[in-house]
């Protein structure tokens, strides 16, 4: 390189060394801590541990196995077999559970968190754009960045898209304010966890049920005979994994107080859960049927806190156990 | 593996190590056709294979074209190289769309078929490798240049890894005395091509990703009612998305390649400055616009079987330029609609006002926007994912009274101002041709210009979405 050009790029590269720093210590003053950022490419990354593993599993579900399961104690509490995160926020798992039963390389177990509104039919392809992108546009590149992009965001919080330049301004001009410090931290194995220790959690609590009020205004339940009869096609999804030698479980997370209340009054226990139950191919557990998980703190009436998920995942082992659903 | 990935990083330092680590220039050689196979293999190693054939066929075909002597044998190597070639590109990027369209027009005499989905996996950059193989074996049978002697060379001028997927389109004629001059430390230009490079980074992934294209994902979702303002600013913002994508991909592309030692033609140069929608095309997409012109729009009879017939040659040059985007009527109507645009130009500069010799500063500015407002108007279709889609924004575009609000304040006035400025450079600056100039500044703007490069990509995280142009 010649002179003028190598003086330039070390001054432009320490400039921006210092711009940096800047930044990140900005950031972290101002309460923001590091977390990895969730995305399809992560996420296909967790589908490749459990490919043809007949000890593998797959969580499948939202938010609340998102946020409740470390998928590395299970996998230990459960003797050291592969455990895959593919639950994603805010998205029912129906179209995980469809796309695994058409994989034949899936011979594991698969623990479907979900409850009877998840079932519902116009839930069932919230997830499918995850399988999608990874049939069609995973590959070893894109393993590779998203292996580098997630030891940078182990390390660095102004790394996130929360923190682009242009989003800080936009939201500067109109009058938002700073980008929300949503208190969750991701793992690079998609375990989240939730610090609910913070001021503003009545609010939040406030919000999570106006927000299911809300949805239950908008989207009325399916009647049980139509629910039910839906269900007829996960069935056969159900018995096109267990035909190869694979499991599957339906495991209703916790939930509690207004959130369980008004799920309860839309999708009663008897008509939907059950019935189900007494016909599924598979085993379906309420978490009110188990003892111990019933006892969990929902502090938003939705999730546990992030302090509580050893607890809840080694309590999620112990029932696999007891129930005889891993070797 | 983009550019924009931080797998092209570390592909990057480790193909440039070994590349100056090696002495030998053959050898270097086949590091960099090696490396360039690896890069392709990235998206879909089955792709190496079919493109490793073509070049095979293609090299070989000019061999036996330059053997031969009489003219109806050259002819017909020329014409199966082409078949090949246009096959190839045809089966991958047009078979779904003639198979749709042919079920569409049967349709319309009472002949009902149900559509089918052929599932054809389009491989990344064809269109692109294509021209260029293409414009080789034309050249070599109009013997306007030597055949190529050397099949790494050959390999290396269609594969070399930095124009690979999305140009600019290279001309053998150019490339291969770069080949046959072996590349020192001193000659390469290091500094100046990792500078172009990053800052065809930042208009990629701070313009293009993060300013322009949050603003035309509102006004071109499905479903969007997009009202007269927001119209136009969808329109304008893809434009500027276009620019900025495209030329960033180019500017990075010609920045690595002068890493190397390479010099890669200029694609983009300032287009907003254009006065004129002609001028404009010589300006923009540089690469595609002079192959149209050499192996379409001269062996069509350019303008010199008259005016009409010119105009004529003009508009199916344009129609396949369109063509060549993508497989849809949207991209076919776009370049119809920037020949029109060009012949209805010649019509006003021959008959109403030659606005081409306007030379005061603020009047050749206010017709660089017009220019920029016309090709906002096409680009709409670029874009949109229908015809009905299309008509209906462009619609929009010319009637004042309707309003939406379907872009946040903050999101358009960033994009107004930085859009504003993008074109306000074109217009100020775009006598500033090539990237020579860069030399003659001192080091504290060149180390001010790679500081600001270089905060806007570490400062514009994202999620990646891919070059617009791959698709093609």
């Amino acid at each position: 390189m010649d002179r003028p050009w190598l003086r330039a790029w070390i001054a432009a590269l320490l400039t921006c060394v210092l711009l940096a720093v800047g930044y990140e210590w900005l950031l972290r003053q101002h309460g923001y801590a590091v977390t990895v950022q969730d995305d399809a490419d992560l996420w296909s990354m967790q589908l490749d541990r459990i490919r043809n593993s007949p000890r593998a599993i797959a969580l499948l579900g939202a938010s609340r196995i998102e946020f409740a399961v470390d998928p590395a104690l299970l996998s230990h509490e459960l003797g050291d077999r592969p455990v895959a995160m593919l639950a994603v926020n805010g998205r029912y798992p129906l179209a995980a559970l469809r796309a695994l039963a058409d994989d034949p390389s899936f011979v594991g177990l698969a623990i479907v968190g979900v409850d009877a509104r998840g079932l519902q039919r116009r839930h069932w392809d919230m997830q499918q754009s995850y399988f999608d992108h990874y049939h069609h546009r995973w590959t070893l590149s894109r393993w590779i960045h998203r292996t580098l992009l997630t030891v940078l965001q182990e390390h660095l919080v102004f790394v996130r898209s929360a923190f682009a330049l242009t989003n800080i301004v936009e939201r500067w001009i109109a009058g938002e304010g700073p980008p929300m410090n949503d208190h969750v931290f991701v793992r690079a194995d998609r375990v989240g966890f939730i610090d609910y220790h913070r001021p503003d959690l009545p609010g939040i609590r406030a919000s999570r049920i106006a927000d299911l009020v809300r949805y239950y205004r908008e989207e009325p339940p399916t009647d049980a005979g139509t629910w039910l009869h839906d269900l007829e096609t996960v069935t056969s999804w159900v018995e096109k994994i267990q035909k190869r030698g694979g499991r599957v479980v339906f495991f209703r997370e916790p939930a509690a107080d207004e959130s369980l209340a008004l799920d309860e009054a839309n999708f009663p226990r008897d008509r939907y859960w059950d019935a189900y139950a007494r016909r599924a191919p598979a085993p379906m557990i309420d978490f009110r049927d188990v003892p111990g998980m019933a006892s969990f703190v929902l502090p938003d009436t939705s999730h546990i806190d992030g302090t509580d998920v050893p607890r809840f995942t080694i309590a999620l082992a112990n029932l696999l156990k007891s129930r005889k659903l891993v070797d | 593996m983009t550019f924009d990935s931080l797998t092209f990083v570390v592909f990057l330092a480790v193909i440039f190590g070994g590349y100056w680590a090696v002495r030998s220039w053959t050898a270097r050689k086949v590091f960099l056709l090696g490396a360039s196979y690896l890069f392709y293999a990235a998206w879909n190693p089955f792709f190496v294979l079919l493109i490793i054939a073509t070049t095979g066929f293609d090299w070989l075909a000019s061999h036996w074209m330059n053997r031969v002597q009489r003219a109806p044998y050259r002819r017909a190597i020329l014409a199966a190289s082409i078949a090949v070639n246009l096959g190839s590109l045809g089966f991958f990027k047009y078979a779904q769309f003639f198979s749709d369209t042919a079920i569409d027009l049967l349709h319309v005499f009472g002949i009902n078929f149900e559509p089918v989905s052929l599932g054809i996996l389009l491989p990344v950059g064809i269109s692109f490798y294509t021209f260029e193989s293409l414009s080789y074996v034309i050249d070599v049978y109009r013997r306007r240049i030597e055949v190529s002697k050397s099949l790494l060379d050959y390999g290396l001028y269609v594969t070399f890894f930095p124009h690979l997927v999305a140009g600019p389109i290279l001309r053998y004629g150019d490339f291969s005395p770069q080949c046959r001059e072996p590349k020192s430390w001193g000659s390469a230009e290091v500094g100046k091509g990792l500078a172009l490079f990053v800052y065809g980074l930042a208009l990629k992934v701070c313009l293009a990703d993060l300013v322009f294209a949050p603003v035309v994902d509102r006004v071109f979702a499905a479903g969007a009612r997009a009202g007269f303002g927001e119209s136009w600013l969808g329109a304008a913002s893809f434009s500027l998305q276009a620019y900025c994508d495209f030329a960033g991909y180019s500017l990075c592309a010609i920045g690595v390649a002068l890493m190397f030692g390479f010099r890669f033609p200029m694609n983009f140069e300032s287009p907003f400055g254009s006065v004129g929608m002609a001028e404009l095309w010589t300006r923009w997409h540089m690469s595609l616009a002079s192959w149209i012109r050499d192996y379409v729009f001269v062996p069509l009879g350019g303008y010199r079987r008259g005016r009409l017939r010119g105009e004529a040659n003009l508009l199916f040059a344009f129609l396949l330029v369109g063509l060549w985007h993508g497989a849809a009527w949207t991209f076919v109507i776009w370049g119809g609609l920037q020949g029109v645009f060009i012949c209805g130009e010649h019509l006003v500069k021959r008959y109403v006002w030659d606005f081409g010799k306007v030379d005061d500063r603020f009047g050749r500015a206010a017709l660089a926007m017009a220019t920029f407002g016309m090709f906002s108007i096409a680009a709409v279709f670029f874009r949109a994912h229908s015809l009905s889609q299309g008509s209906s924004i462009l619609a929009s575009m010319f009637v004042p009274g309707a309003h939406s609000t379907l872009v946040p304040f903050s999101e358009a006035l960033v994009a107004v101002v930085l859009g504003a400025s993008v074109v306000g450079s074109h217009i100020l600056f775009g006598h500033l041709r090539r990237w020579d100039w860069l030399d003659r500044w001192p080091v504290a703007p060149r180390a001010a210009s790679i500081a600001l490069a270089l905060a806007a990509v570490m400062f514009s995280p994202g999620f990646n979405p891919a070059f617009i142009y791959f698709q093609f």
